[in-house]
């Protein structure tokens, strides 16, 4: 008559939770259990995308400039006199800083990463009108700059004194020899073998025909105009106008105080012009990635809101289903469930819920991201920032039921034979 | 088969310190159906829920089957649970969320049966109580006396040493609980031992043997039909 011989030790784990009949239960629940499939398929499609939008946010605060942004400061010297020269002024300050022990090398130029303003010239590798054309930033720099922004030279050589011509806005000339970034070069002539890229010409806005003199390995355009943040072309050149900004790399540990002595030397130093806006390029950098950093809060925040809602959701349905099913959970054990039975049997039924929502929810982040790519430029939202925010809230899912489904699981048998 | 030596159960709180059951001794048999009867707060719950190892005792001795269960962790007393003993309840306590086949599936898939295994037994016990048509409905689509029915099935679908009824036909009318105990009376015919608590003495009466509770013990000893007097020796 009895058949002890099946033992408990036989049973694959899994096999003792009855996911076909908890599916069809469910169902049964159809308002509770589609309210926490659309919270949970909601947060889904939330999740990705916000997530995705703030990973795209840090990818662009974290790009490297190219430039040495911990060591470095800018300022801006405006002459106000009518007698003042500014070519000499230039001249006689950087003479002065670049004599500075802690100074390591000084520069005069209006443009630099993030100070949000440069010229964008069309690039190609053969004259005329109708050729492919690759965008890049002009930096106007002297033999001192790429030591003044901290670049580094992967090929060819630095500009010599006598290439660089003083210049005012109104007496603009193209060089005839030019230093590149390597993406830029990567762009023009499709390689990676920078050396092969010195010597070739290339030419600037469809006319202008310049020799590659260096390929540094990066160098931020200070704004990204046409999304091509990574190119940039290097004039040797010097803008001169009243008012000048000057970009300093100092020795290591030595910012502060290099920038409390540059300016008291040259708030004095000259008297016909005024220093303003000593700023470390740090500082710069928190400034105009203010907003975007503004942005990941508040979207992190909702994203955290978000998730705390979900979880008070689940975990309050599932204390809500706990109390409703108190009694069966102690016929359950008295019918031979253990203790692990009934904790599997809730997260089961979590997993099963969670999964209709994602699935659910998958279709909404598609959903949603394709409305995101039409209004706002948004790219397409890659498979993995689904996967990880599914996994996010199985996790978060099986973190909510936790303390219910514990509670559950120390129900007593002996309930099964309590009228309650 | 079942054996309880001085079996005792004490209830605490903060205030008040209730004894449940006080050297409870009892010999059930193998085949025999025992009727427990007694006025209610006797212990007579209280003995089912420890005879089926749904609560520990606080002390005395209790084999099941020649195994002494007094210090089986939870596990391993929930396995005992599941091979060796069915329940019948009162109120059928059958999952209402689940159909009748879903129901009987409850225990055998704790038990660790494969798939077919338990499908060939949950249609076999519901054929035996005559409800193999239904299996597809839910509880709340049957009668009182048919829920207990799938109750019963249930509690015989993986053939169990004991069958544990706690007043099985206290929610029927005459009807059915005739009905229902005439399935009882068959199943113990078959071989299995049969515990029923109830406070009906007729029905006790169709038991092959009567014990009363009073105040956590075995105070009379009805023998109403007594195979085997020694099977009363240890009360």
């Amino acid at each position: 008559m009895s058949d002890t011989n099946q033992s408990h030790s036989n049973t694959m784990p899994f096999s003792r939770i009855p996911f076909l009949p908890l599916l069809r239960t469910l169902i049964r629940q159809k308002y509770t259990f589609t309210m926490l499939v659309l919270q949970i398929a909601l947060t889904l499609a939330v999740l990705s995308n916000g997530l995705f939008i703030v990973s795209q946010r840090l990818d662009i605060l974290q790009r490297p400039t190219g430039i040495d942004e911990t060591h470095t400061f800018a300022l801006t010297s405006s002459g106000f006199t009518q007698s003042f020269n500014p070519q000499n002024s230039i001249k006689a300050d950087l003479d002065a800083l670049r004599q500075m022990p802690n100074i390591v090398n000084a520069v005069a130029t209006y443009a630099f990463p993030f100070s949000g303003s440069s010229e964008w010239d069309e690039l190609q590798t053969s004259t005329g009108q109708d050729e492919i054309t690759v965008p890049a930033a002009s930096y106007k720099l002297d033999e001192h700059g790429i030591e003044a922004l901290g670049l580094t030279l992967l090929a060819g050589e630095n500009f010599n004194t006598n290439e660089v011509l003083w210049q005012t806005q109104t007496t603009k000339t193209f060089p005839s020899a030019v230093i590149i970034t390597s993406k830029l070069a990567s762009d023009l002539f499709n390689t990676t073998d920078w050396s092969t890229v010195v010597g070739k010409t290339i030419y600037i806005n469809a006319t202008y025909g310049a020799v590659i003199k260096g390929v540094v390995e990066q160098l931020q355009a200070p704004w990204d105009a046409v999304g091509k943040i990574e190119n940039s072309i290097i004039y040797p050149r010097v803008i001169t106008r009243n008012s000048a900004r000057y970009f300093i790399r100092t020795q290591a540990n030595k910012l502060q105080e290099t920038m409390v002595e540059v300016e008291d030397y040259l708030a004095t130093s000259n008297q016909q012009r005024m220093i303003r806006k000593v700023q470390s390029i740090q500082t710069i950098k928190k400034q105009v990635y203010g907003p975007d950093i503004g942005a990941i809060s508040i979207l992190m925040v909702v994203i955290f809101a978000l998730s705390i809602v979900a979880a008070l959701g689940i975990a309050g349905l599932t204390s809500f289903n706990l109390v409703k099913r108190k009694k069966q959970i102690g016929i359950r054990r008295a019918l031979g469930a253990n203790k692990t039975d009934i904790l599997s049997y809730f997260i089961a039924e979590n997993i099963i819920q969670s999964t209709c929502g994602v699935l659910l929810g998958w279709l909404l982040a598609l959903g949603l991201n394709v409305f995101l790519v039409s209004q706002y430029a948004l790219p397409k939202l890659p498979l993995s920032y689904v996967v990880i925010a599914a996994l996010c809230l199985y996790i978060l899912g099986i973190l909510a039921i936790l303390k219910p489904a514990i509670k559950a699981m120390n129900i007593s048998p002996a309930l099964a034979t309590r009228d309650q | 088969m079942l054996k309880m030596t001085d079996v005792k159960k004490v209830f605490r709180t903060d205030l008040v310190e209730t004894q449940a059951l006080r050297d409870f001794n009892l010999h059930v048999g193998e085949g025999d159906f025992v009727a427990v009867t007694g006025p209610s707060g006797s212990g007579k719950t209280t003995f089912l829920n420890i005879a089926g190892l749904l609560e520990t005792f606080s002390g005395g001795k209790y084999e099941l089957d020649g195994q002494d269960v007094s210090n089986l962790n939870d596990k391993k007393r929930s396995q005992l649970r599941n091979e060796k003993i069915g329940f019948i309840f009162q109120s059928f306590n059958l999952i209402p969320d689940l159909n009748l086949f879903d129901n009987v599936d409850v225990p055998l898939r704790y038990r660790g049966f494969n798939s077919a295994e338990r499908k060939k037994r949950i249609e076999n016990s519901l054929e035996m109580v005559g409800l193999a048509q239904r299996m597809k409905h839910l509880p709340s689509q049957l009668s009182g006396g048919q829920q207990q029915r799938v109750a019963i099935a249930r509690a015989l679908a993986g053939e169990p040493r004991f069958l544990l009824a706690d007043e099985p036909t206290g929610n029927l009318d005459t009807q059915m609980a005739n009905s229902v105990m005439d399935l009882l009376k068959n199943i113990n015919d078959a071989g299995t031992t049969i515990i029923m608590v109830t406070h009906d003495g007729e029905l006790a009466s169709q038991a092959r043997r009567n014990i009363y509770v009073r105040d956590g013990k075995v105070s009379e000893v009805n023998n109403a039909d007594i195979s085997s007097p020694a099977q009363l020796s240890a009360v």
